[in-house]
């Protein structure tokens, strides 16, 4: 039973069993988590929430609108989080502050070890504005239309569309940027 | 930079119409500036696509399966030594993973693209203004998860003893009175629920309430 099987047999329709929604979204719901939150910790958190609001409305779930409505509560609720954490951290940050900051601009040594391409990505991904990132994610590890992004995000699809293109812009002068970084480093060891 | 703007993500996605579509290849074909532009666009899409898939850890889905029993799962916040104290597959950010102790609340300042440093605060406040939204939706989640599971447990059990009372009881009666005809006794030291009629020959009793049934007149 791969995930994707999940949607698409209505006929003999019953209301899935948790351990069902697990097994067939979980993975599914991480992948996304993780690319849009960039890291485990708040990956597993994000996760753990969409779940939770599964759970709770399980009972009025219709068939065919599953996937659609993972994408939105995931996204939505990553968005609300990261608008959460903006608002913090204009009030300023906590004690522990310091010890964050520190990784915010790699350390040589760290960037070394980061080129590792996944991590790139992931990095130049982390440093978009949520705003920004989100549709992207929808659109290039998703697959999604920018239609389905545009009711996944409820904004219009010319939104959507210029979201995608400047983010996907910033992605790649960030990718250029590590990459010269990267190659200064590598000049400077040799 | 390029003529096309957002008509070239479009263009790479898909998403243009056939009449746009055909302009914005016109003018690729003339301009070599919108096309580099074009494949560097292609190139991150590529690499965004690439990416490995992340899989969630077995502990993990154990705990999302685990939240079927209310009152496990999302009550107790795991302990903090296991998460995020190992680095996060494919993560390149040092910043998320050595956080001891905050699973769960969150509101880690990590993911804007704001770099500027703020001034120093009152930690304290911040501190428990940051860590209650997120518990308290917690909690909220997790009262509704436990009054979802009791109020459908309950709503089970009080569907079955409704249910099973009236359906049950004729039936009972009956042999109740069968037994005693038959056995020629009346004496059916049975289940609570069977009335026993003393003479067979006063079946209205039955029906009147059951601590009468058992009355000697």
């Amino acid at each position: 039973m791969a995930g994707t099987d999940a949607a698409v047999d209505f006929d003999q329709w019953e209301p899935p069993s948790w351990d069902e929604v697990v097994r067939n979204h979980s993975a599914r719901v991480y992948r996304l988590a993780y690319r849009l939150t960039g890291n485990q910790h708040d990956a597993e958190d994000l996760t753990q929430e969409v779940f939770i609001r599964v759970f709770r409305s399980l009972a009025n779930y219709t068939p065919g609108t599953f996937e659609g409505w993972l994408h939105r509560i995931t996204t939505n609720l990553f968005l609300d989080l990261a608008r959460r954490r903006a608002r913090i951290r204009f009030e300023g940050l906590p004690d522990t502050a310091d010890d964050r900051l520190e990784g915010r601009e790699p350390s040589p040594a760290q960037a070394y070890d980061d080129r590792h391409f996944d991590a790139d990505v992931q990095a130049a991904l982390d440093a978009l504005a949520p705003e920004f990132r989100a549709p992207v994610v929808l659109c290039d590890i998703e697959g999604l239309s920018y239609e389905e992004i545009a009711a996944t995000l409820g904004v219009k699809l010319g939104t959507v569309r210029s979201r995608i293109h400047r983010g996907r812009a910033q992605l790649r002068a960030a990718l250029d940027h590590r990459r010269r970084v990267a190659a200064e480093q590598t000049r400077e060891g040799a | 930079m390029s003529h096309l703007g957002e008509r070239l993500s479009a263009l790479v996605d898909g998403e243009l119409g056939n009449a746009d579509r055909e302009r914005v290849l016109g003018h690729l074909a003339r301009c070599q500036n919108c096309r580099f532009e074009a494949d560097m666009l292609r190139a991150v899409k590529r690499r965004l696509r690439d990416l490995g898939p992340a899989e969630p850890s077995a502990d993990f889905l154990g705990r999302l399966s685990a939240m079927t029993a209310p009152g496990t799962g999302p009550i107790d916040p795991p302990a903090s030594g296991g998460f995020g104290s190992s680095p996060p597959l494919g993560s390149s950010r040092p910043v998320g993973s050595q956080w001891p102790g905050s699973f769960g609340r969150g509101a880690r300042p990590s993911l804007a693209v704001d770099t500027t440093v703020p001034a120093e605060v009152d930690t304290a406040r911040q501190r428990s203004v940051r860590a209650w939204p997120r518990w308290n939706r917690t909690r909220f989640a997790v009262a509704g998860a436990s009054f979802v599971a009791v109020a459908l447990s309950t709503a089970f059990m009080a569907g079955e003893e409704g249910a099973s009372a009236p359906a049950v009881s004729p039936p009972l009666s009956d042999f109740a009175v069968e037994h005693a005809v038959v056995s020629k006794n009346a004496s059916l030291p049975g289940p609570m629920t069977v009335p026993v009629p003393a003479p067979p020959a006063i079946p209205t009793d039955d029906a009147s309430g059951r601590p009468g049934a058992a009355d000697p007149r």
